[in-house]
């Protein structure tokens, strides 16, 4: 029962983590495009024209920061899945015996 | 149980994209393409923050409203790509054609393929022209008769082109979905003719309707907007075809399936993100679509842990991007799942 008890805690646990690093990595994300946006309305503003080739630079360098937070918490996300599914088949596993533990009890 | 308007109304959401770039363009700010870009970055940052949605729908009281907002996304597209138009030939900077362009096939692809395909599912023929007009503006008018009648016998199978191999890179995937997906496309019309009784090369084959269709269209951009006109018609429809097939790769990515085993809840990956959801018409419910594609997008269910996504389509996107990425996050994924 303990077990049991165990694995729904770390079930859970494991929900709030996948939580947590989503919204933390999407609040990253938010405020690294915030600063990129900003610095685009001030050039804008001030009526500096930014040369393509740095144009170009600072679209790979976004996309490549954008790709690096996405791949970290979509591996985060992605093992703890992984250890829910294990969770899961040992629930499974445990109840398939119980129950056949009970039917042999009552034969 | 009657569905709640409010449950619905998120769907609106992706409309506000084409109408936002369409006001701007013509109130005169400059900003108005690029802003289809930015929309990309909010919708990513948001499906990580708007958490998951995995209830069911109630009901199917506000399916007439759902199907309104599909009928919709044609006007809406078109008056894009016309915009896109006047935006390239009245510019003479390769910056704005660039940008543009890219700007026009994301919202046919991102926004306007999810609309494509909920109709092209549809019984009515008024829907499925509708779909097929719309595909047309993208130069990609046979997948409908390959994602229909092809596709969705085959998913999982070796032989469908829209499913991605397990350890296939998206740049290996591309080619071989692009012409399979074509000659696929063929295959299937010219049995489907055959065994109705009609000519291979006649008015009943869709494939040369189709053909026909998209010539006039490069013809009448070529008579009216130039050279300028055509380079950003064919590049916005690269691009678009591109976001179908990257969406085609998320969907099906190592799954496999032998030949006569029934379609189930493990032969898509789904996402229950929400904010993935409503932009995209709740097509990252991928399992319960292929389960009965004739179920409208409304109504589509939630599928379960299994075959979960571990971020939103949108993030799903720029890992497949990055082969590398893509394969440390998804192929000890699969490999679980198989277990």
């Amino acid at each position: 029962m303990s077990d049991a008890r165990d694995r729904a805690e770390t079930r859970d646990l494991i929900d709030t983590g996948v939580e947590l690093g989503s919204v933390s990595c999407g609040c990253s994300l938010a405020i690294g495009l915030f600063i990129l946006g900003s610095c685009a309305g001030v050039a804008a503003k001030t009526g500096t024209q930014t040369a393509p080739v740095l144009e170009i630079i600072i679209a790979v360098v976004s996309a490549l920061v954008i790709a690096t937070f996405v791949y970290v918490i979509a591996r985060k996300n992605a093992k703890l899945k992984i250890a829910r599914a294990e969770i899961e088949k040992l629930n499974r596993r445990a109840a398939a015996e119980l129950v056949s533990q009970d039917e042999a009890d009552s034969d | 149980m009657k569905e709640k308007w409010p449950a619905v109304l998120p769907f609106l959401l992706p409309c506000l994209v084409p109408a936002l770039v369409l006001t701007a363009y013509w109130n005169g700010a400059a900003w108005a393409f690029r802003a289809v870009i930015w929309s990309y970055l909010a919708a990513l940052v948001l499906d990580f923050v708007g958490g998951e949605d995995t209830s069911e729908p109630r009901g199917d009281a506000a399916i007439g409203f759902c199907r309104l907002i599909t009928w919709l996304w044609f006007p809406l597209q078109l008056a894009v790509i016309v915009t896109g138009l006047v935006a390239v030939t009245v510019s003479p900077d390769w910056r704005t054609l660039y940008v543009v362009s890219i700007a026009a096939g994301g919202i046919s692809g991102m926004f306007g393929i999810p609309v494509a395909h909920e109709l092209m599912h549809r019984s009515s023929r008024l829907e499925r022209t509708l779909a097929e007009l719309q595909m047309s503006l993208f130069t990609y008018a046979h997948f409908c008769i390959e994602h229909v009648e092809g596709h969705h016998h085959n998913v999982g199978l070796r032989r469908d082109p829209a499913t991605a191999r397990f350890g296939e890179s998206l740049y290996a995937f591309l080619p071989r979905t692009v012409l399979g997906g074509y000659l696929d496309a063929w295959r299937l019309e010219i049995a489907r003719l055959r065994a109705a009784g009609h000519a291979v090369h006649g008015p009943h084959n869709r494939m040369l309707r189709y053909l026909v269709l998209q010539l006039v269209m490069i013809v009448a951009i070529a008579a009216a907007f130039g050279g300028r006109g055509v380079a950003f018609f064919l590049f916005q429809s690269a691009v678009g075809i591109l976001i179908v097939e990257v969406l085609n790769y998320v969907e099906h990515y190592g799954i496999r399936r032998r030949e006569h085993e029934p379609v189930t809840d493990r032969h898509s990956w789904n996402s229950s993100h929400r904010i993935s959801n409503w932009l995209m018409f709740n097509v990252p419910r991928h399992s319960d679509h292929h389960a009965d594609a004739a179920r409208a997008y409304p109504q589509l269910r939630h599928a379960g842990a299994d075959r979960q996504l571990p971020v939103g389509y949108f993030a799903m996107f720029v890992l497949a991007l990055f082969p590398p990425l893509w394969r440390s996050v998804m192929d000890p994924l699969i490999a679980a799942e198989e277990r």
